[in-house]
């Protein structure tokens, strides 16, 4: 600590003598062109904190998020993994905030990392972003060719978002049955070809597809209690229900999930409001 | 140890085409099997089970599929070259702009040859609306990747297969200098480059290609 110190105080005297002119005006600390080090080294000595507490960052950690979701929360899993401190900004997504849209603006889409003054969107990017940031309790294996195959089905997992949601939004009967027997071809596949017998997709450890996978564990029973349809239980997909099982006892996901009740009214309302047939 | 690399793929794919240009850019030797989509080889089949689609690339025996998947991976595995940067953030960017062309360009490009009328001048704003944003990406670089051709470069071929579209069908020009001075200046050098120039599929078959396809639509002018 006393180092740091000094580092910031060295640092500090070196800026004096290299400050810009005043014309009066007091000058803030973001017009001295610092070099990234000076930089680094005196917001390390003004935020130190004893080494008990959370992991330092060298600039700060915001997450721009939205309590449903669980785009967001994976994210929020990654980063509580890795022992990393953030400030958590909840999003009114009827309302987006300035921060959101000038951090996204190519779709205004939360989850968004700000990571001291660069902001990462698109929650797979962002997920892997902090694997590498913060490289220990690695999200994803070491070899290239394991990589790939955990990549392939995250891309997997998010390709077939299409026959979930037509899982959660059908209007017919007809509609209901082909999404439900859809559903159930996927996540066979899932379950056969990306767990195997293992206990989580990243072997003994929850990896980044367990991540990415994680809604199944909290956010898709309560679709199917919506919908009216039961597909992922313990006799027909053994292995993945077990799996969710798991997943839902690892410490940082345990503590991190929305509430139950609450999400489920969440998605009544929403449910509900896209079937204008029925009486609400 | 032999290095085996086959890469199996179709001429006519952007997905394909991809894998090619990073493989020559790494000087990597590898076996090109062309397949025909409807009559899948058991290879394929064999190499890419869940989805039975190309590009495969299949490195020593182990396939590797998901064209986006299989850059990072010949990324990863010969190292020189690099298409993708070292640094966490700019890596980030480059994902978030490759998946940008894969999950706006490609769909809004797909929908484009097979809409009429109004419909169809209502997509062609949609992607210029994207051009747009990529232009404002790009902003001073030569590529997206800087000095040299790098991992969003590469998925932007998907442009190139649009503009082959357009000329086919008698569409208006899309990426025109004057809306887009910048991003223009950048395609040019695009298609330019010594190695990416090797990997786009033969222009009159191409043309031909689409106007067999989707020719008959009417175009707007």
């Amino acid at each position: 600590m006393r180092l740091i110190l000094e580092e910031g105080r060295s640092t500090l005297r070196t800026m004096l003598k290299t400050r810009p002119k005043s014309n009066g005006f007091p000058i803030h600390f973001s017009n001295w062109k610092l070099t990234t080090a000076q930089a680094k080294r005196l917001h390390l000595a003004r935020r130190t904190r004893p080494p008990h507490l959370e992991l330092i960052t060298m600039a700060g950690v915001k997450l721009l998020g939205f309590w449903a979701s669980p785009f967001s929360h994976r994210v929020i899993w990654a980063l509580k993994l890795k022992g990393v401190s953030y400030e958590y900004i909840e999003e009114d997504l009827s309302n987006k905030s300035q921060l959101l849209i000038h951090n996204n603006p190519a779709d205004k889409q939360i989850p968004v990392l700000i990571h001291g003054d660069k902001a990462v969107a698109e929650s797979l990017v962002i997920l892997e972003y902090i694997d590498e940031t913060w490289p220990h309790n690695p999200l994803l294996p070491k070899g290239a060719y394991e990589r790939a195959t955990a990549r392939f089905w995250i891309k997997f997992a998010v390709e077939k978002g299409a026959t979930f949601y037509a899982f959660y939004n059908s209007n017919t009967g007809e509609e209901q049955e082909k999404a439900t027997k859809e559903t159930v071809e996927v996540l066979k596949i899932i379950e056969e070809e990306a767990l195997g017998d293992e206990k989580f997709f990243g072997g003994e450890d929850i990896g980044l597809l367990d991540l990415v996978l994680g809604w199944f564990a909290h956010w898709f029973d309560i679709i199917e209690e919506l919908v009216g349809v039961k597909v992922l239980d313990a006799s027909k997909l053994p292995r993945l229900h077990a799996w969710t099982e798991n997943f839902k006892e690892v410490p940082v996901i345990k503590e991190n999930l929305p509430d139950r009740s609450k999400l489920l009214a969440y998605f009544k309302h929403k449910y509900f409001a896209h079937l204008p047939s029925l009486d609400n | 140890m032999a290095e085996e690399v086959k890469l199996f793929g179709t001429w006519a794919s952007p997905f394909s085409r991809r894998i090619e240009v990073a493989l020559k850019l790494k000087g990597v030797q590898f076996e090109y099997i062309e397949e025909n989509l409807s009559n899948k080889s058991p290879a394929l089949l064999k190499y890419n089970p869940v989805h039975k689609k190309i590009p495969v690339l299949v490195h020593n025996g182990k396939p590797v599929a998901e064209s986006l998947v299989i850059l990072e991976y010949i990324d990863e595995t010969w190292k020189h070259n690099p298409i993708l940067p070292t640094d966490p953030y700019e890596k980030a960017m480059a994902r978030f702009w490759a998946k940008y062309m894969d999950d706006k360009l490609w769909p809004a490009a797909t929908k484009v040859v097979v809409s009429k009328g109004e419909e169809q001048k209502a997509v062609i704003e949609e992607i210029q609306e994207q051009l747009k944003t990529l232009e404002s990406e790009l902003k001073e670089k030569k590529f997206f990747g800087g000095e040299s051709l790098g991992f969003v470069d590469i998925a932007a071929n998907i442009i190139v297969f649009l503009l082959v579209a357009q000329e086919a069908l008698g569409l208006m020009e899309i990426l025109t200098e004057e809306k887009f001075p910048v991003l223009h200046e950048w395609y040019q050098r695009l298609v330019d480059d010594a190695v990416f120039k090797e990997c786009v599929p033969p222009r009159e078959r191409h043309l031909g290609f689409f106007k067999a396809r989707f020719g008959s639509s009417t175009a707007s002018k």
